[in-house]
């Protein structure tokens, strides 16, 4: 036997009441773990964007569209590098109750603005040639099970085509990966001037004009030259960073991750409560026994370590288990969700921070137990005075 | 060598404070306990038996004069001087055992070598022999539950002695136990005294208990009344 065992013993002296503890404690770390891995998958792309590449869409709101010759004039902004354009396609894949983040876009210009996209030479040099050829993130492919030479038929949610049919042929022409921003990965991408050819509407229309710069310091300015120069439009637009702009696209299902800590502090709160309260009880329980233990010379730090170990014990476990079932339905639900589903993972930051969390709340529920244990008078925890 | 002595209580005074009452428990009070001592101290409820034994065990302490173990003063110890005192050299035998519910008879009687630097090998045979000492080899993996009265003041005892120490300490030893059970209690003792050499304090109201000590002390109202010979 060693004091390690005689912490676990502890434990386990009322099995109810620490299965109980434990699965407090495991609900709280697994709604932590799991929102937390939806908070930043939520927020990866914004991280991921570069400064360097600003986004301009219809003042309005960027639903709505801009000409698509808009693009031409921002390449003239002094300062600005590559443009790129693209719109909203609202593809899906057999079933319409699952999405793909499928966007028109022109293929060369994407790849300059998007350098860090990549993908095979001779597919990139087919899916520029291809008229009708998409480029698939390497997420999306290997969900659906798409490889190079595949035809594929996707149905828009948004367009129609002019046939009236609502399904479009489409090759697929290259896999990407994208190391800076795996979001990127479950996107699908299809050439923008196949999408004018076909759509009964939008045509010579995009949704956002993506730009890269020379340097970060000027984004401001150019942000500015960019907007007046398309004052007093019939389509004024606003111009701001990639990450700004996801930012603001992420805010508008509400502050994610106000709701996340709310619902985790709650979480957390009523654990620390309960986990704290009940061990109070199983230490106050334990009085004469702690009075033993200090009349065979145990002394009062070796009390004090020994019930905030068990608090400890009980803390991590719970919460190992709980982000371990976090991470278990992480990544079910990212097979499911298209788009960020390939950055929904528990990362080992989530892991750790969780890890982090559970040692703080041992430490907090087994502080005044602890402190109790360790000052309690063994005359008095005899009951002897 | 050692001090002819195990405690030697100097004008030794205990007061509690209790609400706006300060109640006087010992007011100079003085006792020699040589090495080797059985001694048996009786006395009614509150005469301050229970107090003496916490003096003596340093789980209280005096509110003036010393107390000399060994012929060194253990009243000014630190709280942790104190547990490693103890630790060396005090065993307490209480009337309820207070064993470790989660533990077995063995687990409960290392308890005290986890305190020592003996390896896992050497506590396993310190703790067979206690066990064996006591009659209770073959209850080593069960659980104070699954064992009587007797054989759980045997497990205490077998605690108490695993760690060789000088002195037992016994508060009410045989008080919850039947006169048999009570009497193979005494037995162990006597036999720890006297092929031991162990110096044993036993606070009592059973006077059986005095059939098997060396002497008898009276204590009342914080007094000793009587003394009887060293036997």
């Amino acid at each position: 036997m060693n004091q390690a065992m005689l912490v676990a013993k502890n434990l386990g002296r009322r099995k109810l009441r620490t299965f109980l503890m434990l699965v407090a404690i495991f609900i709280a770390f697994f709604l932590y773990g799991a929102l937390e891995c939806f908070n930043r998958a939520f927020h990866s792309s914004e991280n991921a964007a570069s400064a360097e590449r600003l986004v301009t869409v219809n003042r309005i709101n960027f639903t709505m569209p801009l000409p698509v010759n808009y693009a031409g004039r921002v390449q003239q902004v002094p300062g600005v590098r590559a443009v790129t354009y693209q719109s909203w396609f609202g593809g899906y894949y057999k079933d319409q109750r699952e999405p793909l983040f499928m966007m028109a876009v022109d293929p060369a210009t994407y790849l300059a603005v998007y350098p860090s996209v990549q993908m095979p030479a001779e597919q990139r040099r087919a899916w520029l040639a291809n008229r009708t050829g998409l480029a698939v993130g390497k997420t999306t492919a290997a969900k659906y099970g798409w490889k190079v030479g595949d035809r594929i038929p996707i149905s828009s949610n948004v367009y129609m085509k002019k046939d009236g049919g609502r399904a479009w042929e489409f090759d697929v022409s290259a896999v990407f990966s994208d190391p800076d921003d795996s979001a990127r990965e479950g996107l699908v991408l299809m050439g923008h001037d196949y999408f004018d050819e076909t759509v009964t509407f939008g045509r010579d229309q995009v949704n956002m004009i993506v730009f890269s710069t020379s340097s970060t310091k000027q984004n401001d300015a150019i942000a500015k030259a960019v907007d007046a120069l398309f004052a007093n439009s019939e389509a004024e637009t606003t111009t701001d960073t990639a990450a700004a702009f996801n930012r603001a696209f992420a805010a508008q299902f509400g502050n994610i991750a106000l709701i996340i800590t709310l619902v985790v502090a709650t979480a957390f709160a009523a654990i620390l409560m309960i986990v704290g309260n009940t061990m109070v009880m199983s230490v106050r329980e334990r009085t004469r026994e702690i009075g033993v233990l200090k009349t065979l010379g145990f002394r009062s730090s070796t009390i004090l370590g020994q019930i905030l170990a068990e608090s400890l014990l009980l803390a991590v476990v719970g919460a190992v288990l709980g982000l371990g079932a976090a991470d278990g339905v992480i990544l079910v639900a990212g097979k499911f969700l298209q788009g960020f589903g390939s950055n929904l993972q528990m990362t080992a930051a989530v892991f750790l921070g969780g890890v982090g969390w559970a040692v703080l709340l041992g430490l907090v529920t087994g502080a005044v137990p602890a402190w109790s244990g360790m000052r309690l008078q063994i005359a008095t925890a005899l009951g002897r005075r | 060598m050692s001090d002819p002595f195990s405690f030697q209580l100097r004008q030794v005074s205990k007061r509690f404070v209790k609400g706006k009452e300060a109640i006087t428990i010992f007011d100079g009070l003085d006792l020699d306990v040589p090495a080797g001592d059985f001694v048996a101290i009786m006395g009614p409820s509150g005469s301050g038996k229970t107090t003496l034994l916490n003096l003596l065990g340093g789980i209280d302490h005096v509110t003036s004069g010393q107390i000399l173990f060994d012929g060194q003063r253990v009243d000014t110890l630190t709280e942790n001087q104190l547990s490693a005192w103890r630790a060396a050299n005090i065993g307490f035998i209480f009337q309820f055992y207070n064993l470790m519910p989660v533990l077995t008879a063995a687990q409960n009687v290392e308890l005290p070598l986890l305190l020592t630097r003996l390896g896992q090998k050497d506590r396993r045979k310190n703790v067979a022999t206690a066990l064996e000492l006591v009659g209770l080899s073959d209850r080593a993996k069960h659980y104070p539950r699954e064992m009587s009265g007797g054989q759980q003041q045997r497990v205490a005892i077998a605690r108490a002695i695993v760690s060789d120490p000088q002195v037992l300490l016994c508060d009410e030893p045989t008080g919850d136990l039947d006169r048999t059970t009570a009497d193979e209690v005494l037995g162990i003792l006597k036999l720890l005294n006297r092929e031991h050499g162990k110096t044993i304090v036993v606070v009592t109201h059973d006077p059986e208990v005095t059939r098997h000590t060396k002497r008898t002390l009276h204590l009342n109202k914080g007094v000793f009344e009587e003394k009887t010979a060293l036997a």
